[in-house]
């Protein structure tokens, strides 16, 4: 199946990303980290909650594959490259120069976007540009529309994956036809998407909601560009609908182009000797720029110097003199092809400071430590009343079983993944109740309450925003974000006493591996408001709880009433 | 010789294609009706496009983005487009702004961006440019490099009635996230506020977009155009503590703004929390709706600061008409759409 990655799906963010690379480094040889340079410099890209130099450092990383703005530039450098904005040098594919398409398109201003059309529509497979898993012969974009005006003007988003993207070849007129008629037969009734998705997971080994990720981009551009807009269609059986990208009369128009238009591949250019593929990627390139609104009258004279030998590429390929045909030589040519066919002076290496960071203390920036906070455990008495006994006797058990308060803690965890909102409110209650600690949960529509649960610590009521794992898997900044909430509420309204500087409680099932975000806002409510935040996951909780019953000891009420931060067991 | 090509529709002159025979000292909006200059030499014509190539109409000045200091590094939205929706271009010479009625929402924007009044908003709610100068008071002017006049703007581009403003949470339904947020920005900084909107798809940064205001006030904006409006208080405390702790603003200059359709329901619990949060914490949330926005723009009306008396919400008494008598000073109050001004019952 094509992949096309999605660094962000706002095709105007998508052209100033380009254009800020562009106009710091013209001329010159640049690398991924360069392009962060530009694109942060110019706003368009933050990391970890901060923004400008801020955000590189925070961002940059000896393990590259874990440097988040370098993996989000180096989807934009693959599909720049696939536009023939920027080209590889051919010492390294991962050194890049700007191409005269791509100046072009910052030359266009605002009037970027037919320029754009014009280069999804030269995205071509196979070419000298991109090295590509599997084996497609296909214009994706073109095939992409031409199925949409065979299918009742449109298509799914899993209609696109199962037929354009995954299609071998659209080279012949019966092999555009199988495509539409997969995509018909797909409308018959519900089940058969999702019968098809599957067998594509499997057949690929590819999750379904990745799948669908790599629509996200082609789906922007056919809706930036005016092509597509959303509508519902009927499923030929029952009533169902499913959402459908229907072609505008924009799209209609393009699409009917693409029909008339002849479509050359890079297997027939490479017949062609390197005068007469000269001409013809130069007659090519100028069509395409004339189709885009630019004004070729500047190179009309070399243009009609270069008509002959243009003629003849294309008597040789068999193609009528004055045909539209499709040929985009900076997406299709090799780049040594495209170095002498557009000449550009040498260009010098850009300045690299990335490596200045990497060898400073500036890596791994932002150290959260001291968010994470070892229980002091007290003699405490566990909770005694008789509705703790069945959960009291699982926990001992458990213990029993597992031989670790750890192990009998990961595995009590586990065992209440699928636990909604009704059984998990109750069950965290329950477990601070063994701990010797008085809770409570707030019932369902007291709305005045707006905190889950409540823990009394040395008589004072504490807050807990509570995620259960079918609501949250892993714990977010939203919960933090209603745990300020409770404790404004909680002061203002009053009705249970307790005081300003006690924390305000975040339980949730899992706290994510990826802590910085919380983290830093949990300094940052501190830092303004002077709340403190605490939060615990599941695994912690019970492990706690079966310290108290197995061992009699608990967690200091104190240091439990002020938790700033990650109890860490 | 370069492969690089101009594009036929790119303005390679500078300057203005006209200029008026006489110093341009005021102008008069009358809602409906195109805009009256008032010249130095006494007379008085009806606006007409100059062909400015700077086209203030279709592209913002970047000063307008910036924040000052380190919130300049804020991840706005990059585009510069004055039309939320893309529907002002140059005619096909390149000589006048044309608006295509088709795509026009109708919110103005271009019209009170025009330094010469030369657009109006008809009773259908389109936006018109006047491009034949129907006065005569204009001359040739391929030299007049000479910065924008800031004449006077004197009445209003329109009123509670102007269609766009009377169908506005249809409209604003009826647009892209990113429209949204661009007709947002867009109408903040044509209202005197240096403003920067997130752009779509960056989660890094909290807050929906931030403001600086000429009184040094910086504004940190919840846009939520839905009537699920309940979260947006809340998503201000976070934004309010980034920007204090991450960007070192100052407690004290942080004016938290959420900018909603209309006003929910009186008994939605958005009143009180918000009452909560300025008696634990000190912290005055506002609450502009696009609809009262819109009205201080079209009034040509600067919001200068966000004083302690403007845009407040009291459970049970909003009203944001008080709010905009003070700003605009004569004031029809008339509510263009449920919820514009105040909450219903």
């Amino acid at each position: 199946m094509l992949r096309f990655p999605n660094p962000g799906s706002t095709l105007s963010n998508f052209v100033a990303v380009y254009s800020a690379a562009f106009e710091k480094y013209r001329g010159q040889v640049v690398d991924l980290d360069n392009i962060v340079q530009a694109t942060v410099e110019a706003n368009l890209a933050t990391s970890s909650g901060h923004m400008g130099g801020e955000a590189i450092a925070r961002s940059t990383r000896k393990d590259r594959s874990r440097d988040p703005l370098y993996n989000q530039l180096k989807m934009y450098a693959e599909l720049f490259r696939s536009l023939g904005w920027l080209r590889s040098t051919e010492h390294s594919a991962l050194n890049y120069t700007f191409t005269l398409l791509g100046e072009q398109i910052v030359a266009a201003g605002r009037e970027w976007r037919a320029l754009l059309g014009e280069t999804v529509i030269g995205i071509a497979y196979p070419s000298h540009v991109l090295d590509l898993r599997g084996e497609h012969h296909i214009r994706p974009f073109a095939t992409i529309l031409k199925t949409m005006a065979a299918c009742n003007n449109g298509l799914s988003r899993d209609e696109m994956i199962l037929g354009p993207l995954s299609a071998s070849s659209d080279r012949t007129e019966a092999e555009l036809s199988d495509i539409a008629d997969k995509v018909m037969a797909l409308r018959e009734r519900p089940s058969a998407v999702i019968e098809a998705l599957n067998d594509l997971r499997d057949s690929r080994g590819i999750q379904i909601n990745t799948l669908k990720n790599y629509t996200r981009w082609p789906l922007a551009v056919l809706r930036d560009l005016g092509w597509t807009e959303k509508e519902r269609e009927p499923f030929r059986s029952g009533n169902k609908t499913f959402e459908i990208h229907r072609l505008t009369a924009l799209g209609q128009a393009k699409a009917e182009s693409l029909r008339e238009a002849i479509d050359l591949r890079i297997d027939q250019i490479d017949q062609l000797s390197f005068p007469l593929r000269r001409a013809l990627a130069r007659k090519a390139h100028f069509m395409m720029m004339d189709r885009a609104g630019f004004d070729i009258s500047t190179v009309a004279e070399q243009l009609d110097e270069l008509s002959d030998e243009a003629k003849s590429a294309l008597e040789k390929l068999g193609i009528p003199s004055g045909s539209e045909f499709l040929f985009s030589p900076f997406q299709s040519l090799s780049i040594s092809d495209s170095s002498r066919i557009f000449p550009t002076p040498e260009a010098p290496e850009a300045e690299r400071h990335v490596q200045d960071v990497l060898d400073g203390l500036e890596v791994g920036r932002g150290s959260r430590e001291h968010l994470f906070v070892a229980p002091h455990f007290v003699q405490g008495n566990a909770g005694q009343d008789g509705d703790l006994d069945p959960i009291r006797q699982e926990l001992v058990a458990l213990h029993a079983t597992h031989g670790s308060i750890s192990a009998a803690a990961r595995e009590f965890a586990r065992s209440r993944v699928g636990d909604t909102q009704t059984l998990f409110y109750p069950l965290v209650t329950l477990l601070l109740r063994l701990m010797g600690f008085r809770s409570d949960y707030s019932r369902a529509g007291v709305n005045y309450q707006r905190w889950d649960a409540c823990v009394w610590l040395n008589d004072l009521a504490v807050p807990i925003e509570i995620k259960s794992p079918t609501e949250e898997m892993f714990l977010s900044t939203k919960a933090i974000r209603q745990a300020i909430e409770n404790k404004v509420i909680l002061l203002s309204r009053g009705g249970l006493e307790t005081r300003r500087e006690f924390s305000t409680l975040v339980v949730g099932f899992q706290i994510p591996n990826e802590r910085g975000d919380m983290s830093m806002l949990i300094d940052d409510v501190h830092a303004a408001f002077g709340f403190k935040i605490g939060v615990l996951d599941l695994e912690t909780l019970t492990y706690l709880a079966i310290k108290a019953v197995t061992e009699g000891v608990t967690i200091e009420e104190e240091q439990l009433s002020h938790l700033k931060g990650f109890l860490d067991v | 010789m370069s492969d690089v090509v101009p594009h036929k529709r790119s303005i390679d002159r500078s300057g203005r294609l006209r200029k008026f025979r006489a110093e341009l000292k005021s102008l008069t909006f009358t809602p409906h009706n195109p805009a009256t200059l008032h010249l130095s030499d006494g007379n008085d014509a009806l606006a007409t496009c100059l062909g400015c190539h700077d086209a203030p109409c279709m592209e913002l000045q970047e000063s307008g983005f910036k924040l000052g200091g380190e919130l300049d590094a804020f991840p706005g939205d990059p585009s510069r487009d004055v039309c939320p929706v893309n529907a002002i271009d140059w005619n096909e010479k390149g000589e006048v702004a044309v608006v295509d009625s088709e795509i026009c929402i109708g919110c103005g924007i271009c019209a009170v961006s025009c330094p010469y009044g030369a657009i109006h908003l008809t009773t259908e709610g389109k936006a018109v440019v006047e491009s034949i100068d129907p006065s005569g008071i204009t001359q040739p002017a391929l030299s007049e490099t000479a910065p924008h006049v800031k004449a006077e703007c004197n009445g209003a581009l329109g009123t509670a009635d102007t269609a766009f403003l009377k169908r506005l949470p249809e409209v604003v339904a009826s647009l892209s996230d990113v429209q949204t947020t661009r007709l947002t920005r867009n109408m903040f900084l044509a209202c005197g506020v240096s403003a920067n909107m997130r752009r779509k798809g960056d989660t890094n940064v909290r807050m929906d977009g931030l403001l600086r205001l000429r009184s040094g006030q910086i504004g940190v904006v919840e846009l939520e155009t839905s009537p699920n409006v309940l979260e947006s208080p809340r998503a201000l405390l976070e934004d309010i503590a980034v920007l204090h702790n991450r960007f070192g603003v100052p407690m004290n200059t942080i004016v938290p703004v959420s900018v909603i359709c209309g006003f929910p329901n009186v008994r939605v619990e958005y009143y009180q929390v918000i009452e909560d949060i300025e008696r634990v914490l000190g912290v005055r949330c506002r609450s502009i709706t696009l609809g009262a926005l819109c009205l201080l723009m079209w009034n040509f009306s600067y919001l200068e600061s966000l004083g302690d008396d403007l845009f407040t919400t009291i459970p049970g008494e909003t009203d944001l008409s008080s709010s905009l008598e003070k700003l605009i000073g004569r004031f029809e109050n008339d509510e263009p759409y449920l919820g514009a001004f105040k909450p219903s019952k």
